[in-house]
């Protein structure tokens, strides 16, 4: 006697054979009882596993996930950085406004003629070249600034070479590395890869897009 | 005791306006996705994954994930499908990275996508040994493409249509994943219980 597949039994547990087959099923399991001993030893499995029942997730994974979902569209340093004169000019009377740049126009340009100062950017100002299409100004996130690059992102500052290694941003490395500068769960909102230095080592973040 | 009491392959309208309301920056939105999904996401991710703390980091990475695509969702499977099919992709990646980990420390693996657990000492394996805490551990085992099969249906309670849509494969594929999950899982209970 040919048994009947774990197949065919599992199909039929589930009632979801066709008719002419589980009608067949049922004539072999009626004479058959190895195959009888195989239904019913698979029937306890599924009922064992029905009988776990729905989950709860933690309540405070919904505030975590707020939270980071809540980080908001990746500010520009332009934006931030002039962000107050803009309020300034939009709630005050613009003639006080016009008033405090001249002011601070002519401080600048005093002290430049005296010598007092010089005007050179330090490591963290950053170079904003003239926007356009192909060249978006820098992005600053936390302490560090990015510029674009072919297929993504890169760290203002890169050693030079290519990236050492590569980490995914669901990786849990970079989980780990993201409790210790929270900041960092911003570039996963970036389009393409970025290359970063972390602990002195060139690192390559890219995003794993399997939906 | 299926938890889709609507056919999954439908979009419907109120999947529609909750993806629109996300796009216009609706915070409420991602909210109320979130209260609707997150039961199913984590019960899959500790199904999967086989412990609560994996599960819960991978429902965070799920919802970071759902959050920053949401968007781009074009409706063309229903948004319970889409969760899902994150999920089990999440669970997936993780799987992939913890056994690239364990192949570099040489510990052996007896197949493909099973997931290697803890020694445990005697105390703890009586201790361990409730029904639910048993059947989690065993399933383990289980390969993953059977094991996701298994719980999406016996779990999950999914029809095998559902299935195929949220795995992309044929019914007769889901078919036979089941039942050589639930056979596999059959005979991992039937030795340690001897």
């Amino acid at each position: 006697m040919t048994h009947l597949s774990i197949e065919t039994i599992s199909t039929y547990l589930d009632d979801e054979l066709r008719a002419d087959h589980r009608e067949q099923a049922e004539r072999h399991l009626e004479a058959c009882p190895a195959c009888r001993s195989r239904l019913e030893r698979l029937h306890l499995v599924v009922a064992r596993l029905s009988g776990i029942g729905p989950a709860a997730a933690p309540t405070y994974l919904k505030s975590e996930v707020q939270r980071y979902a809540a980080l908001g569209p990746i500010e520009t340093s332009v934006g931030a950085r002039y962000e107050w004169l803009v309020t300034l000019t939009r709630q005050q009377s613009p003639l006080l406004a016009a008033f405090g740049v001249v002011l601070a126009l002519v401080l600048i340009i005093f002290l430049l003629a005296s010598g007092l100062t010089t005007f050179s950017p330090s490591e963290t100002d950053l170079i904003v070249p003239p926007p356009s299409a192909s060249a978006p100004e820098l992005l600053k996130i936390g302490l560090r600034a990015f510029e674009p690059r072919d297929g993504g992102w890169i760290e203002k500052g890169w050693p030079g070479g290519a990236p050492s290694r590569r980490v995914a941003f669901g990786s849990e490395e970079f989980a780990l590395r993201r409790t210790a500068e929270p900041e960092l769960a911003k570039l996963t909102r970036l389009d393409g890869s970025v290359w970063i230095v972390l602990d002195g080592e060139r690192i390559e973040l890219y995003a794993e897009d399997n939906l | 005791m299926s938890t889709a009491t609507v056919p999954l392959r439908a979009t419907s309208q109120a999947d529609r306006a909750l993806v629109e309301r996300h796009r216009m920056g609706d915070p409420h939105a991602f909210e109320e996705l979130y209260d609707e999904f997150s039961g199913m996401v984590y019960g899959v991710a500790l199904r999967l994954s086989g412990g609560s703390e994996d599960a819960a980091d991978l429902s965070q990475e799920v919802f970071l994930k759902i959050h920053r695509h949401l968007g781009s969702f074009r409706g063309k499977a229903s948004l319970k499908t889409w969760v899902y099919q994150v999920a089990l992709n999440c669970c997936r990646s993780r799987l992939r990275r913890r056994i690239r980990r364990y192949r570099g420390s040489h510990l052996p693996l007896d197949s493909v996508g099973e997931v290697p657990t803890k020694e445990r000492n005697p105390e703890d394996t009586a201790v361990a040994r409730s029904e639910g805490r048993w059947l989690l551990d065993a399933l383990q085992r289980v390969p993953q493409p059977f094991r996701e099969a298994v719980v999406l249906r016996d779990i999950e309670g999914l029809s095998y249509r559902e299935i195929a849509d949220i795995l992309d494969v044929r019914i007769g594929t889901v078919r036979s994943r089941i039942a050589r999950g639930r056979d596999r899982l059959r005979q991992i209970l039937e030795t340690s219980s001897e």
